[in-house]
């Protein structure tokens, strides 16, 4: 157990030096190179919710903010007490959420009220 | 060792024969004894001894049977028949049936001994005649048939090669090499015989394999006969080990090699049977689920078996024929190609699949070309089907004829027509198709003649035509969007056909289109209920009606009740779509639940569902774009027509993403292709269109906001003339009519608007913008606040309420409306954009310990720093703000003429001054307060600044110098006028403005006879009077008030001058419209044309004084401007009086025209016009005497002038240049000296009848006068910095006999930052108070 920790804690110093570097990178305006630090990062610790949060902020600088969202969402998952994490999410589903209601009504999508949750369909038909 | 072993025997025998033993028991142990040693003797091939050891058993027992047949062999073999005769006989009747006297019967010579015996049975034996050997052996065998135990190991092996003695002799020598285990030979035999039987011969194996490696002198027969055992073995895998064994102990052995060859040849053998056999169980159960229709099954066993054996022909074909019933042609064409390939032979039973493989495969190529509107593919398509299967399915050459004709290849589709009904007359089909051709066509009397012949040939056929021909009559009818034509139709075929789904699913579509659902729902419902409900063509057809409906779930739990077998590649593919689009729903549900992630979650299901094909991925981008991105639906829409050119329906989808995300050259580009490529059905069209109108539209907001009105009229033009009914048509309209200045036309269309589409926020706009355009007030206030109420949070009614505000005077209440816009507008940009989410840094903080500025210059849009920091900073100040078109005009306060009077003073003596009389609309460009027309409604910004300009406070003075020449005394002035302003900021209840005005005044001095008898009652005493200095100096102050359109003054002329008046003024501004101004105004101001009018003057002789006139009356202001022209009219009427000053009134009039003939941001504007004044006094109050007012009055006067004005600014420096050229005419009538002192003027008649050679007139006479005028002017003024600014205005009018000029000088500092409003003359007015 003492070692997985020790372990941890290297690993962590590791990315922490990482993270600076990839948030370098972004507030240096670059972008790509600040995601690919931010996903190697991820790599080697797939569960490091600060490197999470951090390659959401990147990729919602980039407008792609369902990927940004859903980087958020298991990042909140892993560290549900982490104050920015929380904010960053529910700041972002707020946008979305308004986002959604601006586009739906040009979509063409017609969805019923949300009486109840639509049950799922059956299985596609292989041809 | 043995020959020891055998001496000893030898020994024990004879001790045993010489010893002496009790007489019974002696007797049979003696007789053993001597047989065992007879029977030792012959084994060792030692007939002498053993005859005679024979002969003593004999002799001790005469009936011994065995010694009496050894006897009989041995006697024989040493010649001595007699004695063997003897004991034959002896024999014979001890024991007749002993097998020596079998031998003997059997003709061996009696005396043959053992060996010939032997001898002859061994050549037998080797001979292999085994049976014949046996009987050879028979004379040596004892009487139970066992050989003598010497030979029994040899007689047994060779009774084991008889098929009946083998067993026997296997026992025997299992008995024998059991109870002789050192016997090799017993053990030899014993394997050897074993070896002769496949089911004891392994054993016979394993003993030789014994036998062979152990030294022995058996060894060498052992080998061999292991070698034939294993030659005769019928080998299996388990043997390889023995064979193997053997090879590697014997070395180099053909045969045994070849037979461990044969070995390995029978394990392949023995796999590939055992393989052949899987093989053909798998085909088998293959072939029987294909037989049973089992696809899936089928498919299973196929590519299973494929997958591992890859060119299996069986499998190929057998794979094969399931995709053919699978109606997966291209691949069943392709893996019956290659079942032929890999085995030729399968030809033949194959080439009836392949070329329906093909055949199918080339319809349903064409039919998916037919399906995305490649008519021509599919044509070419069909064709090659129809050509390789002329008498295939009709329905094919139906779709052949289908393409071509809409390929444009009306005449080919006829002849394909016309063939295919040669082969099969009565084709419903064909009838069918043939049947739309000639209705298509108008060919009735064609098409009656073919509907008549089959009729003839089966009348329910022709009812399905009749009612398919009705179905397309229907169909037709609603491309023409003729839905009552369309409804009649159908309800004809449904009660020509009340069972046809398809019917009812079309009127369903059609009764839903026109909104009557419950009737559509309740055909649906029937169908439903009908006794073929739970036919699939009903299901099928009830599934489309509620994916019509986008019922979407409902369509895929009706679809799931088809059976396997309907399921046709339609019903999959309705079956997929609904699938997708109701995840879609589901994604979209999610959404709105506020699970944005499960959305994404659902929505990449859909996506997986849809694969890379182009057929969902118009659902795709739907589903993207009802999540808010739209750049994602545009790039699933190009990787779908990366991989097939996107169908006509697609890339309107696609055309009209373009035109959401602004890209417009695309959009053109896709929407010009689309037109131009005619692939477009009447109902794309139409959509197409819709986009195009939007397009159009925007295009000509575009071109309005940037001024180029008639190019944005000419994109609108077609749009409205197709389209007039669309709302946002009219709106658009409506906002070209707004910005071209048509205000009613404008408004009109926005009452229409706010009539039909209420709920439309962009029509309330565009409603309001018209109403405040064409000021209507009370329409923009009504619609304003429903606006405000329904959209709370839309910053364009917050704005449109703010120029309301502006309207009414209330520019304070304006701009905190306009903050309130701003502050909403802010906050929609900001949440339009992705929010700035924080990092964190490695220390697990977020980035919110930089200083709030720090903070704040990061958050700020385009404050993200890119790419490496440059040596220099770029040019990235602020964008120079658009010059406003407003800033083109100025006010009018700031005229040249700005001291004007009703009148110009008359020249002292006889000649009236002629000034060249304008009205203000003809002096000025623009009337106060219009807002200058400009295409593009201002920036909120520039509306802030123009307005917290506007509302703000300032202080000015100026020095202003009048000089009018004239007689010196009389109508000669020189005016000092020094305003000081100070005004303060306008708040909602109005503003305040103080101005306190020092003059000073000098006419000079009353100087010479003539001058002295036109001036007061001098004329009483022959003008004889001194210190006639007309000079005085007074200070004005005034307070000024404005709240709205209202605006007011009160204020006294100069403390300090000879007549003290209190004036001051009520004046109404208003605009009746975007272009109409009306303004009235009840005022009482000096008159200040000369000494007399406006100071007053004091008269020696009588030590009173008069003059100070002023007027008080009211006039009306219209104005007209239509941006390059416009004009204005007015009239006022005036009372006068003044100290000791007869009263009088004036009446005027005037008018005129104008037209900005050129209006150049750069240049600056020049206008040039037409005006005409006319004003007529009751009385002619000119001069000077007492009584008179010493002001211009002429009974009538007009005059007509050109004025030409330039105005405009540059930089920080604005001006403007004034010149007119008039003729003018007046006429005044005479006047007495004293004109209401009746008594001074009697005074007067008496003293110049007393006196009449004096020069003292009576009166003055009447006069007419035309003549020329011209006035020049300008103004300039320089902007020091945003709020102070210095000025000078200067005139000079000139006339016969009249000359006025006018400096002005002016400072003027403003509290607000009036830099949004260049090209605004702020000279003080001197007319009014310190408000203008």
């Amino acid at each position: 157990m003492t070692g997985r920790l020790l372990g941890l804690c290297l690993l962590a110093a590791t990315a922490a030096h990482a993270d600076d570097e990839a948030t370098a990178l972004l507030e240096a305006g670059y972008v790509d190179s600040a995601i690919a630090e931010f996903e190697a990062r991820l790599g080697s610790n797939p569960y490091d919710a600060i490197a999470l949060n951090n390659l959401a902020v990147t990729r919602a600088r980039e407008d792609d903010v369902f990927a940004a969202f859903d980087l958020l969402d298991r990042a909140a998952r892993l560290a549900p007490e982490h104050p920015v994490i929380g904010e960053n999410r529910a700041t972002l589903r707020t946008w979305i959420m308004r986002r959604i209601e601006t586009a739906d009504r040009g979509s063409g999508v017609v969805v019923p009220e949300p009486q109840a949750v639509l049950p799922p369909p059956p299985d596609l038909w292989v041809p | 060792m043995e020959a020891l072993k055998r001496s000893l025997i030898a020994a024990a025998l004879a001790f045993a024969a010489a010893a002496p033993l009790p007489a019974a028991a002696v007797d049979a142990a003696a007789v053993e004894q001597l047989v065992r040693q007879a029977q030792f003797w012959e084994a060792r091939n030692r007939p002498d001894l053993a005859r005679d050891a024979w002969t003593r058993v004999i002799e001790a027992d005469a009936d011994h049977v065995q010694a009496l047949e050894r006897l009989i062999d041995l006697e024989a073999r040493q010649g001595s028949a007699q004695r063997a005769a003897e004991y034959e006989a002896r024999l014979r009747a001890v024991a007749p049936d002993s097998a020596a006297l079998q031998r003997r019967a059997q003709g061996l010579p009696a005396g043959a001994d053992r060996e010939t015996v032997l001898a002859q049975a061994r050549s037998l034996a080797r001979a292999g005649r085994s049976a014949e050997a046996i009987a050879v052996w028979r004379p040596l065998l004892d009487a139970q048939g066992e050989p003598p135990p010497e030979l029994a190991v040899e007689y047994y092996e060779t009774l084991a090669g008889t098929d009946e003695g083998w067993s026997r002799a296997r026992e025997a020598l299992a008995r024998l090499s059991g109870a002789r285990p050192d016997d090799r030979r017993a053990a030899l035999a014993h394997a050897r015989v074993l070896s002769y039987r496949a089911a004891t011969r392994r054993d016979a194996i394993r003993r030789l394999e014994a036998l062979g490696e152990s030294p022995s002198p058996v060894r060498a027969d052992a080998r061999v006969a292991l070698r034939n055992a294993l030659l005769w073995l019928e080998a299996g895998e388990q043997d390889r080990a023995a064979y193997e064994r053997y090879l590697q102990s014997a070395g180099n052995d053909a045969e045994i090699a070849a037979k461990l060859d044969g070995l390995d040849a029978t394990a392949q053998a023995r796999r590939r049977a055992e393989a052949d056999v899987q093989r053909a169980e798998i085909l088998r159960a293959g072939y029987e689920a294909l037989d049973a229709n089992d696809l899936d099954a089928a498919d299973t066993f196929f590519s299973n078996r494929l997958g591992s054996h890859p060119r299996e022909a069986d499998s190929l074909a057998g794979l094969g024929l399931v995709r053919l019933r699978q109606q997966r042609f291209a691949e069943a064409e392709s893996l019956l190609g290659r079942a032929v390939a890999a085995r030729p032979s399968l030809r033949g039973n194959l080439t009836e699949a392949i070329d329906t493989s093909r055949y199918w495969r080339r319809v349903t190529q064409a039919r998916a070309a037919r399906q995305a509107g490649q008519w021509r593919e599919a044509a070419t398509l069909f064709a090659a089907a129809v050509q390789q299967r002329p008498d295939g399915d009709s329905d094919v050459r139906r779709d052949w004829a289908e393409a071509l004709r809409e390929s444009g290849d009306v005449q080919q589709a006829e002849r394909v027509l016309r063939e295919g009904l040669r082969a099969a007359p009565g084709d419903a089909a064909l009838i069918g198709e043939y049947a739309d051709l000639l209705l298509a066509q108008d060919r009735e009397a064609e098409l009656d003649v073919l509907l008549a012949e089959a009729d003839r040939r089966d009348p329910t056929m022709l009812r399905e035509v009749r009612v398919s021909l009705l179905r397309t009559k229907a169909a037709r009818a609603l491309e023409r969007n003729d839905r009552a034509g369309a409804q009649a139709l159908l309800q004809q075929a449904l009660a020509a056909d009340p069972q046809s789904p398809w019917v009812r699913l079309d009127l369903a579509r059609l009764y839903r289109d026109i909104g009557r659902t419950a009737e559509a729902d309740s055909l649906l419902q029937a169908l439903s209920e009908t006794p073929d409900g739970g036919d699939p063509d009903t299901l099928f057809a009830q599934a489309y009606a509620l994916a019509d409906a986008q019922r979407w779930y409902e369509t895929l739990i009706v679809l799931e009740r088809l059976p396997a077998s309907a399921r046709s590649a339609d019903a999959v593919s309705l079956q997929r779509r609904a699938w997708i689009q109701y995840q879609l729903q589901r994604a979209g549900q999610a959404a709105v639940l506020g699970e944005p992630g499960r959305a994404v979650e659902i929505l990449n299901a859909a996506i997986a569902a849809a694969g890379n094909g182009p057929e969902h991925a118009s659902a795709i981008a739907q589903g993207w774009q009802a999540l808010g991105d739209p750049a994602r639906a545009v790039a699933a829409l190009r990787r779908a027509f990366a991989q097939r050119p996107p169908s006509a329906g697609q890339s309107i989808q696609y055309a009209a993403l373009l035109l959401e995300l602004n890209q417009d050259a695309e959009f053109e580009a896709v929407t010009t292709d689309l037109i131009q490529s005619g692939r477009t059905s009447a109902a794309q069209r139409l959509e197409l269109e819709d986009l195009i109108v939007g397009y159009r539209i925007k295009l000509a907001d575009r071109l309005r906001e940037g001024g180029r009105i008639a190019e944005a009229y000419a994109q609108l033009r077609e749009v409205v003339l197709r389209y007039p009914d669309q709302p946002r048509v009219q709106s658009a309209l409506a906002r070209l009519f707004t910005s071209a200045g048509d205000t009613d036309k404008a408004l009109a269309i926005g009452r229409a608007l706010v009539r039909s589409v209420p709920d439309d926020p962009v029509a309330r706009a565009n409603a309001i913008d018209a109403a405040l355009a064409a000021n209507d007030r009370e329409s923009a206030a009504t619609w304003i606040e429903t606006a405000r109420e329904r959209w709370p949070d839309d910053p364009a009614f917050v704005r449109a309420a703010a120029r309301l505000a502006e309207q009414r005077g209330s520019r304070a209440e304006s701009l905190r409306l306009l903050r309130e816009a701003t502050a909403l507008e802010d906050r929609v940009r900001r949440e339009s954009a992705v929010p700035e989410l924080m990092l964190i840094g490695s220390d697990g903080a977020a980035r919110e310990g930089l200083p709030q500025p720090v903070f704040d210059l990061l958050r700020e849009d385009g404050a993200e720093s890119v790419g490496p920091l440059l040596p220099r900073a770029g040019d990235r100040g602020p964008t120079p703000a658009p010059m406003p078109l407003s800033g083109r005009r100025y006010r009018l306060d700031a005229t040249l003429d700005q001291p004007r009077s009703p009148a110009s003073t008359m020249r002292a003596g006889s000649r009236p001054p002629l000034r060249l009389q304008l009205d203000d609309g003809a002096a000025t460009a623009a009337w106060p307060g219009r807002p200058a027309m400009r295409a593009s409604a201002p920036t909120i910004d520039e509306e802030l600044r123009r307005l917290e300009a506007s509302v703000g406070a300032w202080a000015s003075a100026g020095l202003a110098s009048r000089s009018r020449r004239g007689e010196s005394g009389l109508s000669r002035l020189l005016a000092i006028e020094t305003p000081l302003d100070l005004v303060g900021p306008e708040w909602e209840l109005g503003r305040l403005g103080l101005r306190v005005k020092p003059v000073v005044l000098d006419a000079g001095e009353v100087s010479g006879e003539r001058n002295k008898l036109r001036f007061g009652t001098l004329a009483l005493i022959n003008g004889e009077s001194d210190d006639l200095d007309q000079s005085a100096d007074g200070v004005a102050v005034s307070l000024s008030y404005r709240v709205g359109e209202f605006s007011a003054d009160i204020g006294t002329t100069p403390l300090g001058f000879e007549v003290e008046s209190l004036v001051g003024g009520l004046r109404w501004q208003t605009r009746l419209g975007e272009a109409s101004q009306l303004s009235a105004e009840f005022a009482r101001r000096a008159v200040t044309d000369s000494y007399v009018s406006y100071a007053g003057a004091y008269d020696p002789l009588t030590g009173r004084s008069w003059g100070g006139v002023v007027r008080t009356g009211g006039r009306l202001d219209y104005a007209y401007d239509l941006d390059s022209y416009g004009l204005y009219v007015n009239g006022a009427y005036y009372g006068l009086s003044g100290r000791n000053v007869e009263e009088n009134s004036v009446l005027e009039f005037g008018g005129g025209l104008f037209f900005r003939v050129v209006q150049s941001a750069r240049h600056g504007d020049l206008t040039v016009g037409v005006n005409l004044t006319s004003f007529g006094y009751d009385k002619n109050l000119r001069h000077f005497t007492f009584g008179h007012g010493g002001y211009f009055s002429p009974q009538f006067f007009t005059t007509v002038a050109l004025p030409l004005t330039w105005a405009g600014h540059r930089g920080r420096l604005d001006y403007r240049l004034e010149a007119a050229l008039g003729l003018q005419s007046f006429r005044e009538d005479g006047a007495p000296l004293f004109p209401g002192r009746a008594s001074l003027q009697q005074e007067l008649e008496e003293i110049v009848e007393f006196e009449p050679t004096n020069e003292i007139p009576l009166g003055y006479e009447s006069q007419k006068n035309s003549g020329l005028a011209y006035k020049f002017g300008g103004a300039l003024q320089y902007r020091v910095n945003p709020k102070l600014s210095v000025g000078g205005v200067l005139s000079l009018d000139n006339a016969r006999d009249y000359e006025e000029s006018l400096v002005h000088f002016y400072l003027r500092y403003d509290f607000a930052d009036r830099s949004a409003e260049p090209g605004t003359l702020l000279a003080p007015d001197l007319t009014r108070g310190a408000l203008p």
